[in-house]
């Protein structure tokens, strides 16, 4: 992990700037509800004892399935026996979608994909520079 | 998905091809799989405990298998469903991906009592018995309790996959045995006779269905679809309202916190991101519901209070409980009488509260 370069202090909890605004994103101005800071450290905290329970339930079951790693359907399956069912689909949702930007990034590294030319027209481009290259030293 | 489901996964894989084919004869493939599950219900003592009678049936079906008629065993079938309530461990983490053909864990007792009941006499092997039947019976004592809220949910999600083969092999069972069916359908369903099977076996299909979505991503059922299209098809059919939020947790912090437990070991990389949508959507109902609260006590401004109120008036938010009772002793603590004056929550009691949830913060990291 990279983490280990930023400062400790606030480690095990959540950036109280992001916090704040996914709460106005919540309420926003026009319901005329402000959150203050009180409930605000007090949410965080609240979302904090929400992470640690469901991934020590989640760690439970990837136990119990003898997987060493934390799946996504282990987090889903905690979510149900916490009560939590009707997140479910949402986080499915959540990760599919991030599934499908992986793959879309993963497109887009391919070079090969991007250039849009053919197996015997990089063969020939490459002939080329190379041709060129020799020119270039003699 | 992690790499990793897929390689613990594989070895077991002969398992699948039973489950999903609802065949008996395909069952045969996965007898040799089977045996040590078979041993794990019999010597787990809650079950030996709550139905001593019929321990002496449970016994024989390692061994000699089926020895009291089978009309008996209706007795502990009707019980099992507190089991199966009481403990969800038995049903959903029951690791279809190690066993999908038996569908419902080790440990879990549906699928003896499911040999009593809706399969055919002792001429088949324990092994085959009990892995087209198991899946079954699990459905089925568990379909009462969630079936209603789950229910419409599943309705969109379900892949037509499942229920094509699990009908079958629901069609299979309950024929082979009538009079058993009709026991089970009338403790679960009190519906006379066979003739409804065909709306009950959907709904139980679509509880089966609901965990195979959820886990499918772990699994690979053979066949036509492929489980990773499977999972997305189920995701997307799934009508998720928009969320009001647009900013997402990051993700690195997220995975950070998760493994600050000593226990949380290594996280698939989708992991965090699941979380952060549940966290998501847990504070949007955390701050909507004290938004309300506010709402109510003709407040401008979400006090910690106020959120506390939430977080006690609903056993959901119980794990919430000391976290949020340690603010209020602290401040009770601080200045008496605190909490009375939680109507009139005004501006120059906000920095004391604010101390006092600071303080309370440093404690807890």
């Amino acid at each position: 992990m990279s983490d280990h370069e930023f400062g400790a202090n606030d480690d095990l909890s959540l950036p109280k700037a992001t916090v704040q605004k996914i709460v106005s994103e919540i309420l926003p101005s026009s319901t005329g509800i402000a959150f203050s800071k009180e409930a605000r450290d007090l949410l965080i905290e609240c979302c904090v004892e929400f992470i640690t329970l469901i991934s020590s339930e989640a760690n439970e079951i990837s136990e119990k399935e003898a997987k060493k790693t934390i799946a996504c359907d282990h987090i889903t399956k905690a979510l149900e026996q916490l009560g939590f069912t009707d997140y479910v689909p949402a986080v499915l949702e959540a990760a599919a979608e991030h599934k499908e930007v992986q793959k879309g990034r993963e497109k887009k590294a391919n070079k090969f994909e991007q250039s849009g030319l053919s197996l015997e027209q990089l063969e020939q481009l490459q002939r080329e520079q190379f041709a060129a290259a020799a020119a270039r030293h003699t | 998905m992690s790499g990793d489901d897929g390689g613990t996964y594989a070895p077991k894989s002969p398992d699948l091809s039973s489950f999903y084919s609802g065949d008996p004869t395909c069952q045969s493939q996965s007898g040799p799989s089977q045996p040590q599950q078979l041993q794990g219900p019999l010597s787990q003592p809650s079950q030996s405990q709550f139905t001593p009678p019929h321990l002496h049936v449970q016994q024989p079906l390692s061994t000699t298998f089926f020895q009291g008629p089978p009309v008996n065993h209706h007795h502990p079938y009707a019980q099992q469903p507190h089991q199966l309530a009481t403990s969800p461990h038995a049903l959903t983490q029951s690791t279809p991906a190690n066993t999908p053909t038996v569908g419902y864990s080790p440990h879990s007792l549906s699928q003896q009592y499911l040999n009593y009941s809706a399969r055919e006499p002792p001429a088949q092997s324990p092994a085959q018995t009990h892995s087209a039947s198991a899946p079954g019976y699990t459905v089925q004592a568990q379909a009462p309790q969630q079936l209603h809220q789950q229910q419409q949910q599943q309705q969109q999600i379900q892949p037509q996959f499942y229920q094509s083969y699990l009908g079958a092999q629901y069609q299979q069972q309950f024929s082979q045995f009538p009079i058993q069916a009709k026991v089970a359908q009338a403790q679960f369903y009190s519906h006379p006779a066979p003739a409804p099977q065909g709306a009950q076996q959907q709904q139980q299909q679509q509880q089966h269905g609901q965990h195979q979505q959820v886990k499918s991503e772990s699994q690979s059922p053979s066949g036509t679809m492929p489980p990773k299209r499977a999972a997305a098809q189920a995701a997307q059919a799934a009508a998720v309202e928009p969320s009001p939020v647009k900013t997402k947790f990051p993700t690195a912090r997220i995975k950070r916190i998760m493994q600050a437990d000593e226990e949380v070991g290594k996280v698939a990389q989708q992991t965090p991101i699941a979380v952060g949508k549940a966290l998501e959507m847990f504070m949007v109902a955390l701050v909507t519901k004290s938004a309300d609260v506010a709402r109510e006590k003709n407040s401008k401004r979400v006090s910690a209070q106020m959120l506390k109120q939430v977080v006690e008036t609903d056993e959901q938010w119980d794990f919430l409980r000391d976290i949020v009772s340690r603010v209020e002793n602290e401040e009770k603590a601080a200045k008496s009488g605190g909490r009375a004056k939680a109507e009139s929550e005004s501006e120059e009691e906000v920095p004391e509260t604010k101390k006092v949830t600071r303080a309370g913060r440093k404690k807890k990291t």
